[in-house]
Order: structure tokens, then C-alpha cells, then sequence
């Protein structure tokens, strides 16, 4: 967990103060020159408008509330959304918020806060290195009310998230298929009732390929009947010797990603961890979440 | 009344070694008259618990075993005709305990499941027409296996929320494992096990846990909860989930001894109240019911 | 920024505030209107529709091509309108040219506060044109316009109404105004030395000429534009009909024509001696543009003026800025000798004299050869030979001016009476001389002071007389008495009914309300005179006499700005605990709580969000564990309050809170 958040509001300057300050230079100047009372008492109240707005800018982002909700995993590569909910403080509303993830990145707007209901905007930005993530640093600026000055706050949400390997690579799948279970007569049981489909392998009949899903789907698949043999895949990180780390990372979340879609029963094995056989989501996920924090390279 | 308590969650430690998070929650649940779901692989102690629970209660208890060709009738009795008194006499399924134990509840039909689970709700059973109370107290613990297999029916959303927990009993820590390879036989150790707590008491205690303070400030803290999951999840917790996590967090605080709920109790029994309740947003975000309450809890301020 | 996504050539700007910002620059722009080229102004207004038309979706804004054609265009053409491109007028000109092009190039937040700027920079022109209250309450309005239009913008996506920014923007104007007070009262001021200062003809300056000639009066006699404003700060305030505001004597003379004349030496030139009642006068001069500085008859010397020999004060530089000044005048002359060189200059003739007057002179002159019977007699001629006063007296011929006036056409205003009659004097050898300058005014019995307005020029004559001095003679007195009795508007409306026919259809019902009319009028004028006493004219002799006043003035500007800033920054803090407070309404009890968490965060311990009292408390314990059993206290009593029966007393809670140790930090973790 990081150390405390640095939550304040600190109130910065802009182009626009230099373009105000220009404004009143010439105002003063004004006043000085054509000895004009009236542009002085306007360049005067001017310039206390303008710090006063800075006390106003202040007061909107204080005590405004941001969190964020559930971010879903993404793959290297893609932007990650990051769910935030602002809410306002007793009493108060805030008004043009923009949120941002970090310095820079794209931001999402926000009209105004308003105690009742809190609002959620979504602020994307491109993932960082693969790994498991467990705080948000949020910026958040607003300009209001007169834009002469930007109000900005960091608040470092504490909320995990992954970022998965970018699945990568072209080998084959390793041949280690070991069965479960011995088919009780080592013959097909085709014509029984079909049990679904799973990626075909090179050395399998083409009669069982899908034809029609292949029309559909780039991979081939076999049509797979009942009491047809459950057959486990092994993705070992020791069937990739001699690439470097992450290029068996990518390869491996290469075959999981390929194993889910091909409707496979397939066990992930890294050296310290090991995710047992199984298939469907919830085991996707554990395996892309094994192998993205697997000696992950961010510190975070 | 927390030296009872204590005690109680005590003598289930001597034979469920080093769960005792497990076996707090599986007791409030129980005290707060809520039905637990166990969720693990086979062979972590989940009839152990169930049994010792029921044993240390002095519950009458019947273990039921679902399998897909099990009939609802099979649990909760028939009426068979009687030539001798020449009417249709009930006879009461294995329901008809005070603590039932389901092994791999999604084993079953869906028509088998929805009958068990409307017992639950109802506390009792109605055949032709018939009503007839089930026991009380009553407690059901169910479990089943994680991992999607084939053959099996999942339970739907709307039953999921029937239980008031969903607790995960987890490979035991190595040194809780030696305890257990030196140790006692379980089995032999359970009969000796007397109840600890009279029926009467628990029913006293049930009572006390409903009386238990939840001040204003909790409550917004809790009703903050469930708008938080509302607005982040497309189906959040529901106002059952929201009565249960306060029954559950109110039987947290009496085994503390206290007269009044904390935040924190609500945080102890967030995640085994809220997991199962969240996880059926899976397939939306990807993320297990699990992990999703504990950002719920991490996310939403204590006012 | 979403609603912002940039596209180069379509609109980005929501039409709402966007509106408002056109409708505040074009009133910024309206006020130019006189000193811009017409075709500016209207290329101007049409930018502003065009930019709307633009603001439409689907809409596209005009490509850079056609913008660079426009800039040049506009440029070019203002340059050709006034033949060259530096100035003031092509100056204007050109910036009201820019505005209309930056709003139509403006597509984005940063181009609409730069308009926010511009219009801030529009409204600082527009002050130059005239300082007067109702100018600065309309730029004022300006202000408050551009500010609630950016409020509105910066409200996003979610801007809610108008009135709400409106209102928003009202507070910030009224919280702004105590540092405006505090910077306007003690920022110093510095006066000329600047090498920039517009020349008389950005401001609406149509006044006195050093020349006088048929209808140079009669030309600014219906202006009502205040020349100047005096109190006296005396009290003793001299009969409407003897005030008598001298401001250029006029010693050459052509018939009907009199200017400046010759520039005596000033060695020979001594102040004359006078005599009488003082009567001292404070006046707050307009500008006007040129260098007199009026004053009742005959002013006395004065400190920053230079004193011509016909008894004028004379500023040494043109008026271009509001002058205040004070002056004692003297009612009587009681000089005895004329030096020869004013002599010769007052008795100087026009070159060509008509028999005509020659013959009426000389009939004079036959009757007595007495210069104040001769005065006599040439009062008697205008009051009986059928001359009238009008504002309309035709026009007069340069070469026979006089003979025209005396015997064939007999009307004029008061600057025939005046010229004709001092030329006629300096026939029959009686020295003359023209005074221009005002004619009473109006007392504005309100504000206690007298204003002048343009159209109480007046022209008159003097006569040097032996042994009694110059000698005021007022021929429009012979004519028109009740002209000088009371003022000119009054005059005129007293004789339209014989004289002038269109207005004649003035009721008598209307003039109950025009009395109330001009009661307020007067009213308005008051303020506007306090408003150019006390803000207009805080100058550096003002600073100076206020901070005296606060016994301030031996303090260094240096120190009298540090505690401009001190006091500020205690403003802006005041400002800020205000909003903030008015923002939370966090009971008692939660801000004693917070208070406990900020000093533990402060120590580096801060409690998490999410994080309940009782965890937060053991956590702290297990830090500070000399403060472990105060932090248990507190933590205590705090969750009792907060989710007990309500039992526990806030008293305590509190009182526990206030004995809080600083927290150290534990040394070592």
C-alpha cells in the first residue's frame, strides 16, 4: 500500500492569469497616464475578482469526493477505463471537474457534483506494463469560476487492478496432452450426442472440423462428441526455453487466450505457481492474472 | 453471553484447525439465522464444520447428498397412501432436521434446488396442500465445488441471495495440517464433543442479536454500501442483501461482546455476506464476486 | 475535454455563453461607436451574427484563407478610410476590426477567454471616452456580463441557468469589492511623466475656441454638457446674475470677429490691484482641451497657472484630464493705470470702418465727450433700436459684418452684442476688450454647488474707464434682461411661444412632471459630482491628504503595501474558511473527529477513507504508543457517540479532543 495521500488543493496559475495580468497592466497603465480614476478602480477590481476566484477555486474542489469502482483487466497494449465516482460534499456542489489519471493523459469532464447524486465518469489511458496494479494516482483540475486560475488535486485511490500480458507468438501448442481418463474403448463415439467443440489439433480427421464455425471464427475447430476423451492442456513455462521473459509470457497468455476460445480444458504452469486445470471465465482470468504478475516488471 | 460464544467457536477450533475466521463467520451466521453456502474443493472440511457445528449446538443433524437424478420429494417427504388407516400419511424428508447439510447443491435439478431453497425462505413445506413447519431453529449449510463441471446446475442469482453467507474454507496453513495429520481422528473426536450451548440459549441468543444497535450513522454507512454497488454494478445488492449484511454484522459485534455495530463488523462479514451477491456480475466485469466486495469496502468512506 | 474535442473548423463553443460573450462585447463596442469607422462597426456586428449563424450544428467556421483575407481587408481598409494605420481613431478602428475577427475565428475555451479579455480591455476603452458615473455603472454591467458568461462556461457540461451564474458572479464582484476598496485607497498613484496621453480628440470635447466670431456661441448654447462644477467652500456664494465666469479676454477685434490678440511682454505686465468681498471656489474642470481655467471675476493669482494681463488664469498645459483646482476671486477692479502696450491694443481699430458707423459714433460722441456717457449712449442705441436676441441669427458676411448687424438685419446672440459693441467703443476712443467665458449656471441646492454647462457660454464686453479701472459692460443685459436674470433653457422656453412656432405644443400639464424630471436630474448630477470628486479625482495629492488624514504620511509605500498584502491575504483566508464552512455541515462531534485524524495524519498517520474508528484507533495505538491510551480514549468515546445509544456525552468527547497532544512521530518506523 502507498504512504498517505498527498490530498490537498493547490491553486495554480495559467495562460489565462499572464493574459489577465497583461489586461491590468494596461488598465493600470491606463489610470497612470490618462490620470483616469475610473481604469484604476476598474484595474482594482479586477484584480481582487481575480483572487478572489482563487479562493472560489479552491473552495470547489474541496471536499470533493473521488473513488473508483471495479476496473476490468486489460491486455498491454489497450487503454485501461478507470470507473470514477465523484461525490460532492454535504451542502456543496462542485462544478467543472476534470479528471485525469495522470499528468497529461486524457481526461474525462464533469459538469458539477451535486450532493445527492454522486456521478461517475470513465477516464481511459494507455495501460502500463503488465502487472497487478494497486493504486490509481487521480488528478483531478477544475478551472471554475472565472477559468483565471486552475485548481488541482492528486488523490491516490487504493484499488487494484491488472494489466494482462499482450498475448503474443506463433508457436504451436505444446503436444504434452496428457488424458484424464483412458477412453473406455479407445474408439470415438461419434454419432452420439454432440458435446460441443474444441480447437483442432494438425493430425485430426477433417471430418470433425466445424466447418461452419471455421466460416465464422479464424480458428479451426473439432466437434468433440460425448464420451469422447477430456483431454488437459498443459501451458508450461518450461516448454519455452531459451526465449526471454516476456516473450514466454506473451506466448503463454498467446495459448490461453486460444485455449479459452477453442473451448479447452487446459492447466497453466509457471515456475512457483500453478493454476489447476480447468476452463471458462473464471479460470481465464486466474491464469492471466497469474502470468501478469508472474516476476511482473512494474514496482508498483 | 460472549464466553458462551467463545467457547462455542473454541471447541469447533479443536477439530476445524486454523479456520477460525471460517468458523466466526459460519457462527454468526448461524446466529444471526442465516444459511451459509461453503464453497471449496473437496476435502477441506466442509462436512467437518457442518457436523461439528450441529454437534457443539446439540442440533439434530442430516447430511444430504444432491445428485441429479434427486427428486424434490426426496427431501422434503411424500405422502403415501395407507391402506390401513385408508388416507394419505406424511412422511417427512431428511429437510426435516434442525441443521441440514447439502453436499454439492448444484448437483441437483434446478426443480430440486428451488424446493430446498423454498423451504429456506418459508420455514416450512406445504405437499397437497398440506403445510407442515419445518424445526426450529433451522440451518442449512450447503456446499459446493467452484469449478465448472459437467453436469451441473448453478445456482441462479435469485436463490444465491438466500444465503446469508458464502464463506470459502480454503487448504488449511501447513502448520494447521501437521496439527491435523498428528492429531485425533475427527470422527472419533466429534462423537465425543458435547453441545455446549441448549437449544434455548441459541433461540435466546438469535433473539439478542436482532436487538443489537445500529445507529443512525451506521446505517448510512451500510445504505452507502449498497448504493456504492448499485451504481457500479448493473444488478447490485438487493434491500435482502442489505437486511442480511446488517443481521450478519449485528451477530458479528455480539460474539465481540458489544451492544452496538461498528463499521468494522460490517467489514468482517462484507465479503462472505456480499461475494455471491456480486459474483453473478461476472460475466460484466470479469471480476470474482470476491474481489469485487472487497473494493466495495475499500471504496466507500466510513462517515 | 470531451465537450471540447477539437475540429478545427467547426464550432466547439456552446451557444449559451457564447451568446452572452457577443452581447457583452457589442456593448463594449458601442460606445466607440463615434470614434470607429462606420463600416468597422458594422462588420463588426455583422461577426457577431455570423458567429451565431456558425454556432449552428453542422455548421463550419471560415477557413484560414478567408480569416487572412478579412485581417488584411479590414487593415487595408482602415487604412485607406483614414489614411494611415497609426492614430487614434484608425487605432480604434482597427482594434474593433480584430475583435469582430477573433470572434469569428474563436472556437475553443482558450479563444473565449481571450474574448473574455478583450471585452475586459473594450470596457477599459470605453472608460476613455467619458469617466462619468453612468459610463463606469454601464461598464460595470459589462464586467458582470463577461464574468458570469466565463462562470457559465466554466460550469461544464452542466451549466444549469443564467441567473445562477449571474448571481454566482454578483458575490464574487461583492466579495471582490473590499481588496478593491483597500487597493484603490492605498496603491499609490503616479501621475504624468507618461510619454502616451491621448490628444483632446478622444474626447468629446466641442467647447470654448480662443476665437470669437458670429455663432461661435450660438453654436454650443444648446450643448448641456457640464464644463465644470464649483462649490464654494466659504459659503458665501455670490447672486446667479453677477456670476460672471471669466475665462479668455479677446483684446483684437474685426468687427464682428475678436481673437487672442498681441502677447504683451511680460516684464511691463503687473496684477492689477482689487478690492471687495473674497469669494473662494473650488472647481472640478472637465477637459476640454484647452488651457483656460475658468473663474468667477476677477480671479486672484494662483499656484500652477500662469495670470494673462486681460485678469485669466491660464493652465500651462492643455486640459486633457478632469482638473481640480481652487481660486479666490476679487468682485472689484481697482486698477488705476493701464500700461501703453494694452492701452494701444485696446484702442486698436479694424482696418476698414463703414461711414454708417462712423457717423453713428461721431452722433455719440457730440452729445458727450464723457467715456461713461459715451457707454450710456450706445446702451440706449441697442435698447431702442428694435435689436432682438436669438439663437438663429442668420448668418453674417465677413466683409460688412458690423454695418450688417447695427443698421440692416439687428440680431444676434450674446457674441454679436459683445463684439459689436467693444468695436464701437474703440471708435469713439473708449478702450475695450471681449471676455468670454460662462454665465452663471445652475445651483444644484442638493449638493450645494453650482454646475456649468456648455450652453452658459457667454461673451461680454469691458471698457477701461479712468479712474475706475476696466469696467464690466454685459450689452445682452440692455437686450435680453431676463436672459441674464435667469439661464439660457429657461430663457428660451419663456419666448418660444412668441417667437418659435414648432415647439409650441409643449403643455402645461407636462410641466409638473418636468420639475420632478429635473429634480432628479439634479440629483443625478450631485452624485455624479461626488463620484468625480471622490473617486475621479483620488490623484496623488488626495492619496497624500488621505493618509495624512490616517496620520499615514510619513510611512514608506513599501510598509503601506505590506499590510495592503497582510490585510489581503487575512481576507483571502477569512474568504476561504467561510466557503469552506458554508460547504460542510458536519456536526460537532465529526469535526472534533476529523480534528483528531488530521493531527494523526499530520504526524504521518492518516486515516484511510474507509477505514472504521475502532481499526483507525488500534492502528494509531500500536504508532504512538505512549498516546496509546488518550488515542483509545477519544477513539472511545467517539464510537460510542457516533454508533451507541447515544448514552455517552459530547461534552467529554470534546473536551478529550482539545487536550490532543502534537503527536510525535515514533522515531526508528
Amino acid at each position: 500500500m502507498e504512504s498517505a495521500p498527498t490530498d490537498r488543493v493547490w491553486v495554480w496559475p495559467n495562460g489565462r492569469t499572464l493574459g489577465l495580468a497583461a489586461v491590468l497592466v494596461a488598465m493600470c497603465y491606463a489610470g497612470a497616464s490618462q490620470s483616469n480614476g475610473a481604469a484604476y478602480l476598474l484595474c482594482f477590481i479586477l484584480t481582487s475578482l481575480a483572487i478572489v476566484s482563487l479562493v472560489h477555486a479552491w473552495a470547489n474542489l474541496h471536499g470533493l469526493g473521488a473513488s473508483v469502482e471495479s476496473i476490468p483487466p486489460v491486455f498491454a497494449g489497450d487503454d485501461v477505463s478507470v470507473p470514477v465516482v465523484l461525490t460532492a460534499r454535504k451542502g456543496g456542489s462542485h462544478f467543472g471537474v476534470l479528471v485525469s489519471v495522470s499528468d497529461g493523459a486524457p481526461s474525462a469532464h464533469e459538469g458539477a457534483v451535486v450532493p445527492e447524486s454522486p456521478s461517475r465518469l470513465e477516464v481511459r489511458f494507455p495501460s502500463p506494463a503488465r502487472g497487478h496494479y494497486r493504486v490509481i494516482p487521480l488528478r483531478i483540475t477544475s478551472d471554475y469560476p472565472l477559468g483565471f486560475f486552475t485548481a488541482r488535486r492528486r488523490i491516490k485511490v487504493a484499488h487494484e487492478f491488472y494489466v494482462y500480458p499482450t498475448p503474443h507468438g506463433d508457436l504451436p501448442f505444446p503436444l504434452t496432452v496428457a488424458p484424464t481418463r483412458q477412453p473406455r474403448d479407445g474408439v470415438r463415439h461419434e454419432g452420439d450426442d454432440f458435446g460441443g467443440t474444441r480447437l483442432w489439433r494438425p493430425g485430426e480427421s477433417q471430418r470433425h472440423i466445424d466447418w461452419k464455425a471455421a466460416a465464422r471464427n479464424p480458428v479451426l475447430l473439432t466437434k468433440q462428441w460425448t464420451g469422447e476423451t477430456d483431454e488437459i492442456l498443459y501451458l508450461d513455462w518450461a516448454t519455452l526455453p531459451g526465449l526471454d521473459t516476456e516473450t514466454r509470457i506473451s506466448q503463454l497468455a498467446r495459448w490461453v487466450v486460444t485455449a479459452e476460445r477453442g473451448f479447452e480444458t487446459y492447466e497453466l504452469r509457471l515456475p512457483g505457481k500453478i493454476v489447476r486445470a480447468s476452463r471458462g471465465e473464471s479460470h481465464f482470468h486466474a491464469c492471466l492474472r497469474a502470468l501478469a504478475s508472474f516476476e511482473s516488471p512494474a514496482a508498483n | 453471553m460472549k464466553s458462551r460464544i467463545e467457547t462455542l467457536v473454541s471447541q469447533i477450533g479443536q477439530i476445524i484447525v486454523g479456520k477460525e475466521d471460517a468458523v466466526r463467520l459460519a457462527t454468526a451466521c448461524l446466529l444471526a439465522r442465516g444459511h451459509l453456502l461453503i464453497e471449496d474443493i473437496p476435502g477441506v472440511g466442509k462436512t467437518t464444520l457442518a457436523h461439528t457445528l450441529a454437534r457443539s449446538l446439540g442440533l439434530q443433524f442430516r447430511r444430504i447428498q444432491f445428485t441429479s437424478d434427486l427428486l424434490p420429494a426426496d427431501i422434503v417427504g411424500n405422502s403415501i397412501f395407507d391402506r390401513e388407516q385408508q388416507r394419505f400419511i406424511f412422511h417427512a424428508g431428511p429437510l426435516f432436521s434442525q441443521m441440514v447439510l447439502i453436499d454439492e447443491i448444484n448437483r441437483a435439478t434446478p426443480k430440486t434446488q428451488s424446493a430446498l431453497l423454498e423451504a429456506m425462505e418459508e420455514t416450512h413445506v406445504t405437499i397437497d396442500g398440506v403445510t407442515h413447519p419445518l424445526p426450529s431453529p433451522f440451518f442449512v449449510i450447503a456446499t459446493q465445488n467452484p469449478q465448472h463441471q459437467i453436469g451441473t446446475f448453478p445456482l441462479p442469482e435469485s436463490q444465491l441471495d438466500r444465503f446469508l453467507m458464502r464463506i470459502e474454507l480454503g487448504v488449511p496453513g501447513r502448520a494447521a495440517e501437521r496439527t491435523m495429520l498428528l492429531g485425533q481422528d475427527r470422527k472419533i473426536m466429534l462423537k465425543e464433543f458435547r453441545p455446549v450451548m441448549p437449544i434455548e440459549t441459541l433461540t435466546e441468543v438469535q433473539e439478542q442479536v436482532r436487538r443489537v444497535h445500529a445507529s443512525p450513522a451506521l446505517l448510512d454507512y451500510l445504505q452507502d454500501l449498497l448504493e456504492a454497488s448499485r451504481r457500479r454494478h448493473r444488478a447490485g445488492l438487493s434491500p435482502r442483501a442489505g437486511l442480511a449484511l446488517l443481521h450478519a454484522a449485528q451477530a458479528w459485534a455480539l460474539m465481540q461482546g458489544r451492544e452496538m455495530v461498528l463499521p468494522e463488523d460490517i467489514q468482517a462479514v462484507g465479503v462472505a455476506v456480499m461475494a455471491h451477491r456480486l459474483g453473478h456480475d461476472m460475466e460484466a466485469t470479469e471480476t470474482s464476486g470476491r474481489t469485487l466486495a472487497q473494493n466495495l469496502l475499500r471504496e466507500v468512506p466510513v462517515p | 475535454m470531451d465537450i471540447f474535442r477539437h475540429s478545427r473548423y467547426s464550432s466547439n463553443v456552446a451557444t449559451a455563453p457564447l451568446v452572452g460573450m457577443i452581447i457583452a462585447l457589442a456593448a463594449a463596442v458601442i460606445p466607440m461607436g463615434e470614434k470607429v469607422a462606420g463600416w468597422v462597426i458594422c462588420g463588426f456586428f455583422a461577426a457577431c451574427i455570423a458567429r451565431l449563424i456558425f454556432n449552428r450544428p453542422g455548421a463550419r467556421l471560415p477557413s484560414l484563407p478567408l480569416k487572412l483575407l478579412l485581417f488584411a481587408g479590414s487593415v487595408g481598409g482602415v487604412a485607406f478610410n483614414y489614411g494611415s494605420a497609426v492614430g487614434i481613431e484608425p487605432g480604434f478602428s482597427i482594434l474593433v476590426a480584430l475583435v469582430g475577427l477573433k470572434l469569428i475565428e474563436a472556437n475553443g475555451p482558450r479563444d473565449f477567454h481571450v474574448l473574455g479579455l478583450l471585452a475586459f480591455f473594450l470596457a477599459l476603452c470605453d472608460l476613455f471616452f467619458s469617466q462619468d458615473l453612468l459610463r463606469w455603472l454601464y461598464v460595470a454591467i459589462i464586467v458582470l456580463l463577461v464574468l458570469a458568461t466565463l462562470v457559465r462556461f466554466h460550469r461544464g457540461t452542466s451549466p444549469g441557468s443564467y441567473s445562477r451564474s449571474t448571481w454566482l458572479a454578483m458575490r464574487l464582484l461583492l466579495q471582490a469589492l473590499p481588496i478593491a476598496v483597500l487597493l484603490f485607497l492605498f496603491f499609490p498613484r503616479v501621475y504624468g511623466g507618461f510619454r502616451f496621453q491621448f490628444s483632446q480628440s478622444l474626447m468629446n470635447i466641442g467647447g470654448m475656441s480662443d476665437r470669437l466670431s458670429p455663432g461661435s456661441m450660438s453654436s454650443i448654447a444648446l450643448n448641456s454638457d457640464v464644463v465644470f462644477r464649483a462649490d464654494f467652500p466659504d459659503g458665501n456664494i455670490p447672486p446667479m446674475s453677477s456670476m460672471y465666469w471669466r475665462g479668455g479676454v479677446l483684446w483684437r477685434g474685426d468687427e464682428l470677429t475678436w481673437v487672442l490678440g498681441p502677447f504683451f511682454s511680460r516684464t511691463e505686465y503687473q496684477p492689477a490691484p482689487m478690492s471687495g468681498p473674497k469669494i473662494r471656489q473650488r472647481i472640478s474642470l472637465q477637459p476640454h482641451g484647452g488651457r483656460w481655467l475658468f473663474a468667477l471675476d476677477r480671479p486672484m493669482e494662483m499656484h500652477g497657472a500662469s495670470y494673462l494681463p486681460g485678469g485669466v488664469l491660464q493652465s500651462k498645459r492643455a486640459i486633457l484630464s478632469r482638473y481640480r483646482y481652487e481660486v479666490t476671486s476679487l468682485p472689484e477692479d481697482r486698477q488705476t493705470k493701464l500700461p501703453s502696450d494694452q492701452m494701444r491694443a485696446a484702442l486698436d481699430l479694424p482696418a476698414h470702418l463703414s461711414p454708417r458707423v462712423k457717423a453713428l459714433v461721431a452722433s455719440w460722441k457730440a452729445e458727450s465727450k464723457n467715456p461713461a456717457k459715451i457707454v450710456e449712449a450706445a446702451l440706449r442705441y441697442f435698447r431702442h433700436e428694435r435689436f432682438t436676441y436669438t439663437l438663429q441669427p442668420g448668418s453674417y458676411s465677413d466683409a460688412n459684418a458690423l454695418d450688417e448687424f447695427l443698421f440692416e438685419r439687428r440680431q444676434g446672440f450674446c457674441e454679436h452684442y459683445a463684439a459689436a459693441f467693444a468695436t464701437l467703443m474703440r471708435v469713439a476712443g473708449v478702450p475695450s476688450r471681449v471676455v468670454i467665458g460662462y454665465h452663471a449656471g445652475e445651483y444644484n441646492s442638493l449638493g450645494k454647488y453650482v454646475i456649468v454647462r456648455q450652453s452658459d457660454a457667454h461673451a461680454w464686453c469691458e471698457v477701461w474707464l479712468q479712474n475706475v479701472g476696466w469696467q464690466r459692460i454685459d450689452p445682452t443685459d440692455v437686450i435680453a434682461p431676463d436672459r441674464i436674470s435667469s439661464n439660457l433653457e429657461s430663457y428660451l422656453e419663456s419666448h418660444t411661444s412668441q417667437s418659435d412656432a414648432t415647439s409650441g405644443e409643449r403643455s402645461l400639464a407636462a410641466t409638473g412632471w418636468r420639475e420632478i424630471q429635473h429634480d432628479l436630474q439634479l440629483a443625478w448630477d450631485s452624485l455624479n459630482y461626488q463620484w468625480d470628486l471622490h473617486i475621479l479625482n483620488f490623484d496623488e495629492d488626495a492619496q497624500m491628504n488621505f493618509l495624512m488624514l490616517l496620520g499615514l504620511g510619513s510611512v514608506s509605500w513599501a510598509s503601506i503595501l505590506i499590510w495592503v498584502l497582510i490585510a489581503t491575504a487575512l481576507f483571502v483566508g477569512g474568504l476561504s474558511f467561510f466557503l469552506r464552512r458554508s460547504r460542510s455541515t458536519v456536526d460537532k462531534v465529526g469535526r472534533g473527529y476529523a480534528g483528531f485524524c488530521h493531527a494523526l495524519a499530520r504526524a504521518g498517520l492518516p486515516r484511510e477513507p474507509w477505514e472504521g474508528a475502532q481499526h483507525f484507533a488500534a492502528r494509531a495505538a500500536a504508532h504512538f504508543p505512549e498516546q496509546a491510551e488518550l488515542i483509545g480514549r477519544i477513539s472511545q468515546l467517539y464510537i460510542e457517540l457516533r454508533y451507541g445509544r447515544g448514552e455517552a456525552s459530547a461534552a467529554h468527547f470534546l473536551t478529550a479532543v482539545r487536550q490532543l497532544p502534537r503527536f510525535s512521530v515514533k522515531s526508528g518506523t
